[in-house]
């Protein structure tokens, strides 16, 4: 899996927490946990969904070609793979999000999936698709954030 | 083990978990799991992993697609002894294809067991290489010689072994002088 660790910096949380009277932790793991979920969807679903490539069937049906093809080519068939490969891995209020998809040559690809017509990103750099999933990210975390930030300053109801 | 959880729908859908717990696997066939070494689990995960890729691939063959949320639900990966499988959507039990009442996960859990029999004879031959079979010194010699054993085409350890041996191999004189010859 590649090491691309990315972090969002949420203003105003960490004030936010630091005047708080009381902190109700249910509360703010509820908000992460709808805040990472959302991301998933909209990497499924959208807006701003992760690229699906095409493949075809295996002759021997065991899977799908190794190969990409066209969408509109006779036998395709949407692959989803990269989009299988999000996951969220949650504790509390600190919650992972990672793509492990791999090639058939066992290799981690998330981070450089780009779609037809989109230039490469370079070793060790993020990708077109990886960029966009992140601002995806950043605006879920936003939303996240004024979810926590409510809840802190009593605004949401809890106890 | 098959798990799928009871909802609105019935009792036959709800999110699907049909992990496999390798290691209940090898006891059953009397391996202490306890007494594996680090480098057995890590061989074990390998293999599991690469039938995980496997697994996923058919997943993404067989899987119907709507909206493909479910289909991306599928979570299929080796966590130490335990083999992954499951889907936390919802209706991923209740997943059918257009006009047929066969239930999906079905065919991925019957593929699983499938690929788990296949990797089988490596799971066991990694317990088996790389634990040791007998205690005290005649147990870490055997694990010593190994790599001689297994050969270059099993084991990269093997190679590096037989690399380094050849170093040391020194012909004699009259095997040398016969080779000056040969090449002349």
């Amino acid at each position: 899996m590649s090491d691309t660790l990315l972090s969002v910096d949420v203003e105003g949380l960490q004030e936010a927490i630091d005047n708080a009277s009381e902190i109700n932790w249910s509360d703010l793991t509820a908000a992460l946990s709808e805040g990472v979920t959302d991301f998933k969807s909209r990497m499924t679903t959208g807006p701003g969904e992760w690229h699906a490539g095409y493949r075809v069937r295996k002759k021997d049906g065991t899977g799908l070609s190794n190969y990409y093809v066209k969408p509109d080519h006779k036998r395709a068939k949407i692959s989803a793979r990269s989009r299988r490969g999000w996951k969220i891995r949650q504790r509390g209020i600190s919650a992972v999000l990672f793509n492990d998809a791999r090639d058939n040559r066992r290799n981690f690809y998330a981070q450089y999936v780009r779609r037809p017509g989109e230039a490469p990103a370079s070793a060790g750099e993020l990708g077109p698709e990886a960029s966009r999933a992140f601002e995806v990210f950043e605006e879920e975390m936003g939303k996240v954030a004024e979810k926590m930030i409510a809840s802190l300053m009593g605004d949401l109801g809890g106890s | 083990m098959i798990s799928v959880a009871a909802n609105a729908l019935g009792a036959d859908s709800g999110p699907v978990d049909i992990s496999i717990d390798i290691g209940a696997r090898l006891r059953k066939q009397g391996i202490v799991t306890a007494k594996l070494t680090a480098g057995a689990r890590s061989a074990i995960w390998e293999i599991v992993e690469g039938i995980s890729f496997q697994l996923g691939e058919f997943v993404d063959l067989i899987w119907p697609r709507d909206t493909g949320l479910s289909q991306a639900d599928w979570d299929i990966t080796a966590e130490g002894l335990e083999w992954t499988i499951r889907n936390p959507r919802e209706y991923a039990g209740f997943v059918h294809r257009k006009g047929d009442t066969a239930l999906v996960y079905l065919e991925i859990a019957a593929r699983s067991e499938e690929l788990l029999r296949g990797a089988w004879s490596q799971i066991k031959s990694a317990v088996e290489t790389t634990t040791p079979s007998t205690s005290g010194l005649l147990g870490r010699v055997g694990q010593f010689l190994l790599p001689s054993i297994v050969g270059q085409a099993e084991s990269p350890a093997g190679t590096l072994f037989q690399a380094r041996a050849a170093g040391f191999l020194r012909q004699n004189t009259r095997s040398r002088e016969r080779e000056r010859l040969r090449a002349r």
